[in-house]
């Protein structure tokens, strides 16, 4: 299918496209290595599916793009850059991640939601000091004990304390930049809350797809090899505390909007705007969450939703909410149960 | 790729050396891509562009003229030498491109037809971003000024905390050894800052101002986040927030910025000014604000002016409470004036000024000592709105601007005059402020756009404005004509700068007349006129500068007084003037364009000349006809509507064929530019009739009218969609082009009555035109033969008439000729030369190409259709792609190419040898889909359409994920299908997807699906069978003669078939046989059975009930 540039086609159909997707632009060639295995969390394997995209299994299979989203995707699994997706909530932009690692067959979607607090620390990894130094002191007590005062001094023994490793646990970013052969899918949700000079920092670990692990880089040479825990559960294998990304992560950076990003962020990921879903999209979401039956009767939903969502924050959540919930309400409440559920996001509180 | 690795090449210097690697010679054409995307209004980094360029390369896919990569396609015959048919498929890499490197609306859309471009309001340019001074006086002061707000500690308490690495060394220390961590709260900004802009239309000077305060504000590093908002007002009156300047965008309550926790500062700049100030709702929003957080009004307007806004300010002194959080006292000065708002909350309102801004980041940030001077503005939770202002009284426009002297700076005045000879849109208003009065400020103007001389114009994007009437030339009046001048030069700079040398720049022409020089840039030759995308300069430039000349240059009159009247004609005998016109208007077809001033002059004797008694010996209404003829000259070069109105105005209520005409002729274009409007080109045609049928006319402007009248016809024909008019054009136009020319020798071969004895060219054109509208509109094909052959001779005896038989005419013809030879497949041939002809013909005009090459295309399937060739295919797929790459990717052209070559590529990707046109069927189509909204009426074709590529090119690689993409676009199809025959066949084909995806996956229930699927098509086809013999207008299929009902049965009886296999595959063999039984009693009402359909039918059902 050489004519045929899309690699993600958002059919809900696993395939490995993935492999036939050409070599990265040599300025976003990424020689990490060797290549991790990024466990069985993130194995393709056929069967756990389920287990692997939990909640948002349905979700994501029955997610269609339209066309303008589908080149934005190809664009960013191309060039190997981030994708910004913007867009009012429920407009599906988690839910893009998930379709794509569904269908690309790249494996558990690492997410990191931001919060106002959530520094770039946060994913790349966390190293604890703390209870190491619990450790540390525990055993030196314990040896110390062991041997006598006299011996006390000559620090803990090496055997009785567990490696660096123990105390590292990466992020999700982390991980992601992890040297696996195929990519990761990263999904960076709702970044628009974070602190202001995130973005910033993010943008400098995208453009490297690198960064370091000063505690192991401090023992890198008596200790080359450290394994250490990744976000999915598993162990990796650290040389030299540098993490360097192999095939650059699919990365989708999610916005509500709320605040704009420095130009150079904006300059370096993909940019996809998410308009609110017309009345086709919103039947067809809520046919492909809650089946035929539903759609029909919640067409005046679906309208008045469309109706209200002209004037007020509403999202496309609460219309499904409030599509399942009636669908059993008797007729007479029906109405007053979805003002209540369909309220605006944006009122006065 | 497959080139050296280059490890560690920075950006910058990457680029050259990857591109090259895409396409080795293009060097220099990244030169011009890089400048035409910056004379676009765009910066791409060198980083963008190397993105853009290779993601293009991939996107057009590896071709056979490049080393495969990775094995595309092996099964393409390796020997196969023909790389010319699949090399023009592939797409251009720019417009393919989905990074969309074009600027939107850089082309001119339609209009194929138009000589001269339709300028319509909307065809504005590119907004660009001009570079200006910075708009903040002083940054840097303001900056550090505000660099007290480092220190401003919002009242909540930090969260969280974090090892104190020395006190714990030193703790533990003293414990002797025994590690003690020491934890302390982390010193983390917590405090936010919320801009607001306020967005009301007077604001938009002040846009600049805002944006440097937020980057001082995002430099400041004093703040967690930093986020900007706009106060719009919404329908109802209330204050919404909204995330753009731009009303468009969607609005959020304005109480959303109410902080409970008193971490954010709140800034809104604001002239207030606007309705939200005036009826007390931006205040009412404020005090919310301000109950938890400290706000702030960034003033703008000189202080002076701050009593007159609807946030009048007191002056007093602001101190600090202590102890009581972040909240300010103020004491007044002096007692408040009666009247004023008391009460409330005082909100400060600051200059941006350093000196204002740092006192009160001081006083805010708890670092100042003593009370601070200030001027505040009181905001209440119930703030009353004011009262209406009296509407302004209608004032004459020199008290207007007299009372504007009187108050305003004198830099703002002097700018208002400038302003007067420019066209009011903010770029260049703030162009020329800054190269007229380089030491003006954003206030003055500010004061231009408050002052009541100007009023916003149109609800076009952009910031518009005009003058209230009559105070444009009341301005002008100060101005001095060399003042004039450089201020047109300077928008001539402008237009040059943002549209292109390819515009017609009016400003400079204008330029050129006031100071009598040539114009430097050369002024386009009428022949480049055409190319040039004209449409794009804004109108308000050409009216402007119109309106300049108009003041200045003797001769012309103008609405005002003139300045310099020219020695005044005295009483002109009609006659007179008239040849004096004549002459002049000849003196301008001599020149060119340098002879607009003898039209204008031309104008300016006729307009005399009306105004003088007709004289016995004078024809009739004369003068008036020519004025209108010159005026509508004016208006090709101008398209100022003024003209177009006095031209109607100077016509109307007269009664001669000339006159008539001409009115016809002032319709039309009337008609044209308002978009097309269907009335309008009824009354023209009304006019053209009338004219044509007068007794007393000339024969020429008989004809002419005749042929005009053919014009609006067929334009008309096509917005109604009604063929009526075109039969009525027919029958005016064959009595006077004479019969069939050639051949057909009639009843009558000898008799062309006279007074044509050679009918002429013109009028067999506009019929053969007119014939070939028709054609479209046929459904009978013998008809269409008919009207085929006469429109091919017409057109024919057109170019044999032609003198030199070149030329963009010529090849015009030659396209038309082309078109009616398609549809007769004896002639296809002679159709293919004609053409080949025109596209020599053409030079470089590129409608007209693309015109040619889409007739091109349509003559190779007809040629596929009799020869059944597959190389006529291929053609015709090479036609559509060199059209392609000359159609913008938002043009009406593109979204009818695209489908038309997507199933040419179909039907090749179907014969002997198709698989390798597999994917670039897919490919356009996937485009043809994309290029139609899905609200669109032929969305569900398109839809329709990609799946069969998808299922074709299925049946080639199998792979299952084009399966399961075409189940998908088929049930959107049937979504958005607009009629229930549309949807049979969707259901249809959605049925043979379930059987092919059950081939793949031998899943059972994909064959419950498909037998669903046919059920549903069958139920579908009969209800198209109900609607079509309810309703027998039904269109009829294109392709079919048997008509809508009968299609519909068939496909239900086949449906019916296909469900009965799929029953029989599922063992359920009496369910199938109810099916076919059911398939046979369709067969038997629709009668007729070609394929022999139903025997197999009855075989089967023989065979079914013989097992039971």
């Amino acid at each position: 299918m050489n004519d045929d540039w899309l690699i993600y086609r958002g059919a809900g159909e696993p395939h490995d496209g993935i492999d036939a997707l050409p070599d990265p632009p040599p300025w976003r060639d990424f020689d990490g290595g060797p290549v991790v295995d990024p466990g069985p969390a993130a194995a393709a394997a056929e069967g756990n599916v389920a287990r692997r995209l939990g909640a948002h299994r349905q979700a994501a299979e029955l997610h269609r793009p339209e066309p303008e989203e589908l080149e934005a995707v190809n664009a960013a699994l191309y060039l190997r850059r981030p994708l910004l997706v913007t867009g009012f909530p429920g407009t599906g932009k988690s839910t893009l991640a998930h379709s794509v690692a569904h269908e690309l067959k790249l494996g558990r979607v690492l997410r990191w939601p931001v919060v106002s607090r959530t520094v770039l620390q946060d994913g790349l990894y966390r190293y604890d000091a703390l209870a190491r130094l619990q450790d540390v002191q525990l055993a030196a007590g314990g040896a110390g004990a062991a041997a006598g005062a006299g011996a006390g001094a000559a620090g803990p023994l090496p055997g009785a304390v567990p490696g660096i490793g123990k105390y590292i646990r990466l992020g999700p970013l982390g991980t992601a930049l992890l040297p696996t052969a195929r990519p990761r899918v990263l999904l960076v949700d709702e970044l628009d809350k974070s602190d202001i000079d995130l973005p910033n920092d993010l943008l400098n670990v995208l453009e490297e797809g690198e960064f370091a692990l000063p505690e192991l880089e401090r023992v890198a040479d008596t200790e080359p090899e450290v394994e250490v825990l990744t976000d999915d559960g598993t162990k990796a294998t650290v040389r030299g505390g540098r993490i360097r990304c192999r095939s650059f992560p699919f990365i989708i950076l999610t916005s509500n909007g709320e605040r704009d990003f420095p130009a150079a962020l904006l300059r370096r990921c993909i940019q996809l705007k998410l308009g609110q879903p017309g009345e086709k999209r919103l039947a067809t979401m809520v046919r492909a969450h809650l089946g035929e039956e539903a759609a029909r009767l919640g067409g005046d939903l679906i309208r008045e939703f469309l109706g209200r969502s002209q004037s007020e924050l509403v999202a496309a959540d609460q219309l499904l909410n409030a599509v399942y919930l009636t669908h059993y309400a008797s007729p007479a409440s029906r109405e007053d149960l979805a003002d209540l559920l369909i309220q605006r996001l944006d009122r006065p509180r | 790729m497959p080139e050296p690795p280059e490890p560690a090449v920075p950006p910058c210097t990457a680029v050259p050396p990857c591109t090259a690697a895409a396409s080795p010679p293009a060097a220099p054409g990244i030169r011009e891509l890089a400048a035409l995307l910056r004379a676009a209004g765009l910066d791409p980094s060198a980083e963008e562009l190397a993105d853009a360029l290779w993601l293009a390369g991939h996107i057009r896919g590896p071709g056979p003229a490049r080393p495969p990569d990775h094995g595309p396609d092996p099964e393409t015959d390796p020997a196969d030498p023909s790389a010319e048919p699949v090399e023009p498929l592939r797409a251009d890499a720019d417009a393919d491109d989905p990074v969309r490197l074009y600027a939107p609306g850089a082309h001119p859309a339609g209009g194929a037809e138009d000589e001269t471009p339709e300028e319509s309001p909307d065809d504005h340019g590119i907004p660009v971003r001009v570079p200006g001074a910075a708009a903040l006086p002083r940054i840097l002061d303001v900056q550090r000024a505000l660099r007290a707000l480092q220190r401003h500690r919002p009242p909540a308490p930090p969260t969280r905390l974090v090892i104190d690495e020395g006190a714990t060394a030193d703790a533990s220390a003293r414990a002797l050894g025994l590690l003690i961590p020491v934890l302390r709260p982390e010193s983390r900004r917590e405090a936010t800052v919320r801009l607001v802009m306020d967005a009301s239309p007077s604001m938009a000077v002040w846009h600049d101002m805002f944006e440097e305060l937020r980057s001082v504000c995002e430099r400041l590093g004093a703040f967690r986040d930093v986020q900007v908002h706009y106060l719009h007002r919404r329908p109802d009156g209330t204050a919404a927030l909204g995330r753009g300047p731009a009303p468009g965008s969607a609005l959020r309550s304005g109480d959303q910025l109410r902080d409970p926790t008193g971490r954010a500062l709140t800034m809104v700049v604001s002239d207030c000014a606007g309705p939200l100030w005036r009826e007390g709702a931006a205040q009412r929003l404020l005090h919310r604000w301000a109950e938890c957080t400290p706000c702030m009004v960034v003033q703008p307007l000189p202080q002076r002016l701050w009593g007159r806004s609807w946030l009048p300010t007191e002056r007093g002194t602001l101190a600090r409470l202590e102890g009581a959080g972040q909240k300010l006292r103020f004491r007044p000065d002096r007692p408040v004036l009666p009247g004023r708002i008391t009460g409330g909350i005082a909100v400060p309102v600051l200059p941006p000024s350093p000196t204002a801004l740092g006192a009160w980041a001081r006083l805010v940030a708890g670092l100042g000592t003593g009370p601070v001077a200030a001027e505040v503005g009181r905001v209440r939770a119930d703030h009353p709105a004011a009262p209406v202002p009296p509407p302004p009284a209608v004032r004459p426009p020199r008290e207007l601007v007299a009372r504007f002297r009187s108050s305003a700076a004198p830099r703002a005045v002097q700018l208002a005059v400038y302003l007067s000879a420019a066209p009011l849109t903010l770029p260049v208003m703030r162009l020329v402020q800054r190269t007229m009065l380089p030491d003006s400020e954003p206030s003055d103007l500010a004061e231009v756009l408050l002052s009541g001389l100007l009023k916003r114009s149109g609800p076009g994007p952009g910031h518009w404005y005009e003058f209230v009437p009559g105070v444009q030339d009341v301005l002008l009046g100060p101005l001095g004509r060399d003042e004039a001048a450089l201020v047109l030069k300077h928008c001539s700079e402008y237009v040059r700068a943002h549209f292109g040398a390819g515009v017609r720049n009016f400003p400079a022409l204008a330029v050129a007349q006031l100071t009598g020089v040539a114009p430097a840039v050369a002024a386009p030759a009428p022949d480049d006129a055409e190319q040039a995308p004209e449409g794009r300069l804004p109108q308000a430039f050409a009216q402007v500068s119109a309106k300049v000349v108009r003041r200045y240059l003797p001769g012309m009159p103008q609405d005002g007084q003139p300045v310099r009247q020219p020695a005044p004609a005295p009483v002109i005998a009609r006659a007179g003037a008239v040849r004096a016109a004549r002459d002049r208007l000849a003196d301008a077809d001599a020149d060119g364009d340098a002879g607009a001033r003898a039209l204008r002059e031309a104008v300016a004797v006729l307009r005399r000349a009306v105004t003088a008694p007709a004289g016995p010996a004078d024809p009739p209404e004369e003068a008036e006809t020519e004025l209108a003829g010159a005026l509508l000259r004016l208006w090709t070069a101008e398209r100022d509507p003024d003209i177009l109105a006095e031209a109607e105005r100077a016509v109307t209520g007269l009664r001669t064929a000339a006159a008539r005409a001409a009115r016809g002729r002032v319709l039309y274009e009337r008609a044209l530019a308002a978009g097309p409007d269907p009335d309008l080109l009824a009354a023209a045609d009304r006019e053209f009739a009338a004219a044509a049928a007068s007794d007393t006319a000339e024969p020429d402007l008989r004809r002419d009218c005749a042929v005009r009248r053919a014009e609006t016809l067929i334009r008309l024909s096509a917005l109604r969609e009604d063929p009526g008019a075109l039969r009525e054009a027919r029958a005016a136009l064959e009595p006077l082009a004479g019969p069939v020319p050639g051949g057909d020798p009639g009843p009558d071969p000898q008799a062309p009555p006279d007074p044509y004895t050679e009918p002429h060219p013109e009028l067999q054109s506009a019929l053969g035109r007119v014939l070939l509208a028709l054609l479209s509109r046929t459904p009978d094909p013998a008809e269409r033969t008919t009207l085929a052959e006469e429109a091919a001779a017409r057109l024919a005896a057109v170019l044999a008439a032609a003198p030199a038989g070149t030329g963009r005419a010529a090849a015009a013809v030659r396209v038309e000729l082309a078109d009616a030879l398609r549809h007769l497949p004896a002639r296809l041939e002679e159709a293919a030369g004609q053409l080949a002809a025109a596209l020599e013909e053409t030079g470089g005009d590129p409608e007209l190409r693309v015109a040619a090459l889409l007739c091109l295309a349509r003559v190779h399937r007809e040629r596929y259709a009799r020869d059944a060739d597959p190389a006529a295919l291929e053609d015709a797929a090479e036609a559509y792609g060199r059209a392609r790459r000359l159609v913008p990717r938002d043009g009406d052209a593109f979204r009818e190419l695209l489908p038309e070559w997507g199933d040419v590529l179909l039907d090749r990707a179907r014969t002997a040898g198709g698989r390798r046109f597999t994917g670039a069927a897919v490919r356009v189509l996937r485009e043809s889909r994309a290029a139609v909204p899905q609200s669109d009426a032929e969305a569900a074709h398109r839809l329709m359409r990609l799946a069969t590529g998808l299922r074709l090119r299925h049946a080639y690689e199998r792979d299952a994920v084009d399966l399961r993409e075409a189940e998908y676009l088929l049930e959107l199809a049937v979504r958005n299908s607009r009629g229930p025959l549309d949807r049979a066949r969707a259901w249809r084909d959605h049925g043979d997807v379930q059987q092919e995806i059950h081939g793949h996956t031998r899943a059972a229930d994909r064959l419950d699906r498909a037998a669903e699927s046919y059920r549903l098509a069958w139920r579908a086809a009969l209800e198209a069978d109900r609607e079509g013999r309810d309703d027998h207008e039904g269109r009829e299929e294109p392709d079919g003669r048997a008509g809508r009902e009968d299609t519909a049965l068939r496909l239900a009886a086949r449906v019916q078939e296909s469900r009965g296999e799929v029953l029989e595959r599922l063992a359920r063999p009496r369910a199938a046989l109810e099916e076919y039984r059911s398939a046979l009693q369709l067969w038997k009402r629709i009668g007729t059975d070609p394929d022999g359909r139903s025997e197999g039918l009855r075989a089967r059902v023989r065979a079914l009930e013989s097992r039971r």
